[in-house]
Formats: structure tokens, sequence, C-alpha cells
């Protein structure tokens, strides 16, 4: 099979682009697909990563389907807080680069090539080589958050994964022990314990501005392993800048995006406006597109309005999630911010489930804004509209 | 062979009992591990066990300091077993654990336990913890009160101490729910299914039903075969000490110094480095050349040569004396002191004093009394048979390879 063939060009192989693959793959295992990836990693993001979920993330089907590009399962999770800790039911999972990458390689019909795409059409990609592939259905999945579209606060974070001289002793994830002392906004850790012997320690912080310091995670990352006694060397590491989504201008974003290839992922904006995690968002996505390709005859055009009805309904959906993260951000200061997600994780696990999985209902939100809103209301008054800064944004794209 | 992990609060007292049964574990052939915060660190380097840390705290709580410190105390102990109660159980299973002992006074040590699936045993260093009828909590001075009345009494003595010791519970029942154990509260809820070790004996106690658990007196290193040249050359003297934890009241020190002079007696010193050098030098110069002052003595043949001991009254040096036969005079400076006062003064076998209260007369009046009349050293007489057949740290260590089976 030649690439220039194929019924769908991807371009970007991350994690929406993969997820894509495995999707479309699931549906109907005729299409052709052809992935191209540059394999360099953007400014700012490392291309080793660990992409984790909560089993309530995803769907039947999307749990089926991206069975295979899972590296490690857990039976439940644990978060801490000075005062309050709470282990989670929910079953947790981790994606590597690696696992991915082997999955979507495993699938008869997909070619992953490399390369990086110099322009990206609705009708094919420009290589840097020079050379062009066309196909009817293009998918821009490079990862590059569309940030004149966005309000953005940051998560940041590095990650070690060490293997360590002896067992660490921990058997679940903590997906945040928000019991370590706190600087640069709401600092967290978070543990995978990948084996007896190998642990990802991140230390992960919300701050106002995108810089990160690496020699500051790397003492925190070191303190805290240092004071369980595990000791080791570092088999691997990964760091990340995500976007925190305090407003999005969804509709201008679609409306400008019309004309070029199918946006997914972080290029889509699809992402988790209080998490900044986009696995849950992708996979739902590459299942609408999936659906969508079972239409014949595929087209960019057809996948498109797929895509676009999906996205902008969640991003009507995640207006309170964004709400959210206005709150945590403009409503709290720094340190207030742990006492805000502390507060959260109090309440019923049903609740924290469907938060993670972006589908919080009527009564979750009212619960979260009036059991005990997680910021005094004066602070909180001042965040309520996103409308003031979509106004901004529009402004800044027009200059 | 097995790997056996010592949790307990970080106090020099509680780990010297710990080191001296890791020790006798140690030489049947066992691995011994101090699992614990950083605070834990100095005390297993010094015992001579290997140490598995966790996150908490690097300092112990401090005792003293009037009603302030008393709070920050109770927070400082919650915060400890807090922090057992949430990385405990992945210390234990890092340190590779067969079994556990773990002291009463960390009962977040037990939970740690208990969340690993490790089997462990609970050790009683200091006044048990089981709440017999009638018994009043450890840290109250109450004479013992026989029948309903005791018992009610102690019964609210118990609700106060619970109330003060909400923060440890909360930690406690959070703990147990984050490992899904049914929620045990009450550090006494904690005690091992065949009672602590302990080494608090009968003959010294307020009177329970039954025994708590193996009674094996005092746990001890085996004192050193060539000891030191006698203090004072063989000339009868008298051993004081206030323990590692209240070591630097200069005040109580120089009524003690002042008290010997008045008695005639000698009298060492220990200040367990709670003196600066001038301080000491000071202390000295009291009575040049009748008192000596160091921060440690060999204690136990100090005691063993000792014509008395005045003391804060804690456990070990209580013990320790009671197993001599050297009579005491008592000055309990707080924690379970004040129980152990009301214990001696039940059995006769001490002189108690306020130390708020006491003067050099006073003191020497006591001092004289108990050198003098064979009748304190005859009331100890129980307490020494008690001590010399209840094992000590081999006892102990036969409890806990016990377990193991
Ligand atoms: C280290 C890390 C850990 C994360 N962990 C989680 C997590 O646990 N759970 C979660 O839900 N989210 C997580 N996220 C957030 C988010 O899910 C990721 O950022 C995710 O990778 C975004 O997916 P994406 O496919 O949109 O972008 P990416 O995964 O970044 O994929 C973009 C891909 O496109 C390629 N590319 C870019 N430009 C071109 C070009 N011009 N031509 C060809 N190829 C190109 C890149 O090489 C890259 O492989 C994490 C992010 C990071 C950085």
């Amino acid at each position: 099979m030649t690439p220039d063939r194929a019924d769908v060009l991807i371009v970007g192989g991350g994690l929406a682009g993969s997820l894509v693959a495995l999707a479309v793959a699931a549906r109907d295992a005729s299409r052709r697909i052809t992935v191209v990836d540059s394999g360099a990693p953007q400014e700012g993001q490392s291309d080793s990563h660990t992409w984790s979920f909560h089993d309530t993330d995803l769907s039947p089907d999307a749990a089926r389907w991206i069975a295979p590009a899972v590296a490690h399962r857990w039976p439940g999770q644990e978060v801490r807080f000075p005062s309050y800790a709470r282990r989670l039911r929910a079953g947790y999972a981790s994606l590597t680069s690696q696992s991915l990458r082997a999955a979507v390689e495993a699938l008869p019909m997909v070619t992953r090539l490399p390369g990086r795409a110099t322009a990206i059409g609705a009708a094919g990609a420009q290589l840097h080589d020079g050379s062009r592939i066309d196909a009817p259905c293009v998918i821009d999945a490079t990862g590059r958050v569309p940030r004149g579209y966005l309000t953005l606060g940051w998560q940041k974070f590095v990650g070690v994964e060490r293997q360590t001289a002896r067992p660490h002793g921990r058997a679940l994830p903590i997906i945040m022990d928000a019991t370590v002392d706190q600087r640069d906004g709401y600092r967290f850790v978070y543990t995978l314990p990948f084996a007896p012997d190998r642990i990802l320690i991140e230390d992960t912080r919300y701050s106002d501005g995108p810089a990160l310091d690496h020699a500051s995670f790397e003492a925190g990352i070191e303190d805290y392993a240092r004071a369980q006694g595990w000791d080791g060397t570092e088999a691997r590491r990964e760091h990340g800048v995500l976007p925190i989504a305090m407003a999005f201008d969804a509709e201008a974003f679609w409306a400008d995006a019309a004309a070029g290839p199918v946006p997914v992922g972080m290029r889509a904006g699809l992402f988790h406006p209080v998490t900044g995690y986009s696995l849950p968002l992708a996979a739902r996505a590459a299942d609408i597109i999936a659906a969508a390709m079972l239409e014949s005859p595929v087209s960019t055009a057809s996948v498109m309005a797929a895509m676009r009805r999906f996205a902008l309904e969640t991003a009507d959906r995640q207006r309170f999630l964004r709400l959210l993260s206005r709150m945590l951000f403009r409503g709290a200061a720094p340190p207030a911010r742990r006492k805000v997600l502390e507060r959260f994780y109090r309440l019923p696990e049903p609740l924290i489930e469907r938060f993670y999985a972006g589908d919080l209902t009527r009564a979750d939100q009212a619960r979260i804004l009036l059991g005990r809103p997680p910021i005094p209301i004066r602070d909180a008054l001042p965040c309520l509209r996103e409308a003031p800064l979509l106004e901004d944004l529009r402004r800044k794209r027009a200059t | 062979m097995a790997r056996i992990a010592f949790l307990m609060p970080p106090y020099r007292s509680h780990a010297a009992v710990h080191g001296a049964l890791a020790a006798r574990l140690a030489g049947r052939g066992h691995e011994v591990i101090f699992v614990g915060p950083p605070a834990l660190q100095p005390h297993a380097q010094r015992e001579g066990a290997g140490f598995q840390p966790f996150r908490g705290p690097a300092q112990a709580g401090r005792i003293g300091g009037g009603p302030a410190g008393f709070a920050r105390l109770l927070r400082d102990t919650a915060r400890a077993t807090r922090a057992h109660a949430l990385d405990g159980p992945a210390a234990l299973r890092a340190a590779r654990a067969d079994i556990a002992v773990v002291d009463e006074m960390e009962p977040g040590g037990s939970l740690a336990a208990d969340a690993a699936g490790v089997p462990r045993v609970t050790l009683a260093a200091s006044l048990p913890l089981r709440r017999d009828p009638g018994m009043p909590p450890p840290y109250v001075g109450w004479d013992w009160r026989e029948g309903e009345d005791g018992v009610r009494r102690a019964e609210g003595a118990w609700r106060v101490s619970d109330w003060l010791m909400t923060a440890q519970r909360r930690a406690l029942a959070e703990g147990c729910r984050l490992h899904g154990l049914p929620v045990r509260d009450r550090p006494s809820d904690w005690i091992g299914a065949e009672g602590s070790v302990a080494q608090w004996i009968a003959a010294l106690d307020f009177p329970r039903p039954q025994p708590v658990g193996p009674v094996v007196g005092p746990i001890r290193r085996p004192v050193a075969a060539a000891a030191d040249p006698p203090l004072f050359d063989g000339a009868p003297y008298v051993f004081a000490s206030l323990g590692t934890i209240a070591g630097g009241r200069l005040r109580l020190f120089t009524v003690i110094a002042r008290a010997a002079r008045l008695a005639g007696v000698n009298v060492a010193v220990a200040h367990c480095g709670g003196l600066s050098p001038a301080q000491a030098a000071a202390l000295t110069a009291i009575w040049p050349g009748r008192i000596d002052v160091r921060a440690f003595f060999d204690q136990l043949p100090a005691i063993r040569g000792a014509a008395a001991v005045v003391t804060h009254g804690g456990l070990n040096t209580v013990l320790d004396a009671a197993g001599f036969g050297v009579p005491m005079v008592a000055l309990p400076l707080g924690n379970d002191q004040n129980g152990i006062a009301a214990r001696l003064r039940r059995a006769g076998a001490a002189i108690t004093l306020s130390p708020r209260r006491v003067t050099p007369d006073s003191l020497a009046a006591a001092i004289a009394s108990v050198t003098t009349d064979p009748r304190w050293r005859a009331a100890l007489d129980p307490a020494r048979a008690e001590i010399a057949a209840a094992g000590g740290a081999d006892a102990a260590a036969d409890a806990v390879e016990g377990a193991l089976r």
C-alpha cells in the first residue's frame, strides 16, 4: 500500500491522531490510514509521554479499542491533602508513547511515516522534503493549542521515572499528593507505580505563567523520593506545560477552521479545561470520526461537520469547567488553590468521576457551587462571566 | 530468619527499648529495621538498626511549654500518626517486613501494618494503654480508687482524654477509610491480638483483672561486663536524672545538688545533654568534688551502684532502679510520670514529691529517708523478684518470634 492512496491522512501521530487511527480501524478494518509524524516534540513539550485516564472516562466501545494501547492498569487511585486523604474506586490506566505507537503500528491498514508537514490543507499535506500526500480526508492532529481563541492558565510538570534500588512499596497511583509544600501556585506530586521497583514521580504546579524551571521541579521530585527512601536511577523523564482554559471562543475557532483539515486533540482545543487532560475527549472525538467515516464517501467536509458539532457541544458543556478554572486562577490566590481542590475531593465519588470525564450534571454543578462554594462568593463574582475574556481575545485576534 | 520492622514515636526513651529488643532479635539472626518519618532516623542509627523512611515530621513532638505547648504536642502527635497512616503501609512493604513491632504510643504504626497486611506485635514501652476498669489514663496522677466510684472516675477521664486526642483520632479514622479497614480511632483499639509485650510490671501496677500481655519487665541491652571505675571511688552516692525529654531543668538540678549537700551524700547528675557546659560547671560548683555532672552515665551500672535514685519517674529509670532494689525519690514532670508516681505511692515503693514545690530541705529529707530506712528497699522486693523472673529482652524476643510462626 502506498501512502498517496490513503483514505485518511492524519498529520501528527501523538495521542489524538493515534486514537483516531485505533478507533477508525476498530470500526472499519478496510480503511487505509496514513499517519505522518515529525517525531520532534513541539517546543515546551516532551516526546516521552505517559497518558493516563480513569476507567470511567471512556465509553465501553472506546475502552475496547484503546485496550491494546494500554501499558499499565491499577484498580483505583488516591488523593492526599493536608487534612483529607481518600482512595477513589475508579480504575486507572496509562498509555505510554511506546505502547500507543506499537498498537497503531500493529494495525494492518495503517502506515506510519516519519515526516514534518509544512502545510496542511483539506485535501492533503506538504512535507518538509517537498513531497506531498493527498487524501480525501485530512486530519490535523499536530497538537498545537489554538492560543488565539483561548485564555489560559498553566499546569506544568516534570516527571521522572525512577528505577528504585529497593521496592518502593506503593501499590496504587496517587494522582494528587498535595501534602507537599506549596510553591509556584498550587503544587502536588503525582506518582504512578509501574512495577515494584519502578515509579513515575511527577512534580506538578498550577501556575499563572508557562515557564518551566526544570531545576526547581527536579529538586521537588528528589525531595519527595528521598523522604521515602526511593534511592535509584532515572530511567526516563517527561515534562509538560498543559493549558488550563478560562475562556474559549469555540464558535470563532471552528468558523476560522472551516476550510482547512479537521482539527482534533489539542489542536482543536479539545481538552479538559481544569486538568488540561485531553485523552477522554480525544477518545470521544475518535469515536465520532470513526462513526462519520462509516458514511462513504469519506471526505474532509463530512468529518469536519461531525467534529464541529461535537466540539461545539463539548465547548458548551465545558462552560462550567471553565468557570471553575477562572475561580481557581482568577478568584483564588495561589496559596488558596489547594483548599479549593481539597474541598472538591470531599464530594461524592460519582461526581468526581463525572468531573474527570467532563460530564458534570446540572445537579453536580449546583452542588460544587452551592454546597460550599469553592471560593468566597465575593471573590467568585468577578469570575462568573466568560464574556469579558472572550471580548479580549477577539480584540487581540483583530490586531 | 525474618525481617522485623519497628515503629515508634521518635523519643530516645522509646527507641532505646525497641533498640534493645532489636539487638536481641538481630543476635538471633533476624534483620531489624526501624520504619518511620525522618525524625526517627537518628534513633535508628544510634540503636544500630536499619532504617526505612517515609514522608513525615522531621522532628519529634516537643514536650512541655504549658497549655500552648500541650496543644502543639497534640497536633504534632496527630501529624505523626497521619504520616504513619498515609505512607507507613508502603514503607512496610518497601522494607519487606515479615512482622512489625509497634509501640502502643504510635497507633498509626499498627494501622500501617494492618493496611500492609504485615502481622504485628504491640509493645508497651510506657504504661500500658489497656482500659481496665478503674484504670485512669496513664498521664493522670490520681491515686488508685477501689470500686464503682473509681470505675466511673476513670471513665470520665478517658472521655476527656479521647476528646483531647480528637485530631489523632481523626487521623486514625481517615487512615482506616483510606485503606479499607474497619474504623478504630482510639489508640487502645490498636493493641495487638495477644495483648502488648509490656515493660511495666504487675507488682508496680494498679490492679488489672489479667495481665496486659506478656509482661517482660525492662527490655535492656546486656550490661557491659567491663564496667567503668565505680563512681566516687565506691563511696555511697545518689544517682539523679530527669530523663531524656526534660533534661534541661536547671532549677530542679540545682535543688537536687543542694539537697544532696544537705543530706551529706555524693550525687551523680545525668543531664542528658540538657545543660550547657557553663550550667553544668555552675552545678558542680555547688559542692565541689561531691557532685559529678555528665550528659550521660552508663546508666545501668550507675543505678545499680547507687544508694538511691532521684528521678522524674520515667518508666525506664524506675524499672531499672526497682530491678536493682534501689529506692527512689520521684519528681514527676509530666507525660505518664504522674501515673507512674501514683503507682509507686500505692506500692509504697518510692517517695514522690511535686517538682514545683520541692525545696532542697524537703528533698534532702526524702533522700535521707530512702537511703537510711531499709523498709524502702524492702518494699521493692516484689518488684525486684518479678523483674528477675520476667525475662526482659529475651522474653520479648520470644514473644516476637512466637508471633512469626
Ligand atoms: C508529558 C505529558 C503527559 C500528559 N499526560 C496526560 C494524561 O495522563 N492524560 C491526559 O488526558 N492528558 C495528558 N497530557 C495532556 C494531553 O493529553 C497531551 O498533551 C496530548 O499529547 C495531546 O494530544 P495531541 O494528539 O493533541 O498532541 P500530541 O500528543 O502532542 O501529538 C502531536 C503530534 O504531532 C506531531 N507533529 C507536530 N507538528 C507536526 C508536523 N508539522 N508534521 C508532522 N507531525 C507533527 C508531534 O510530533 C506529535 O507527535 C499530557 C501531556 C504531556 C506533555
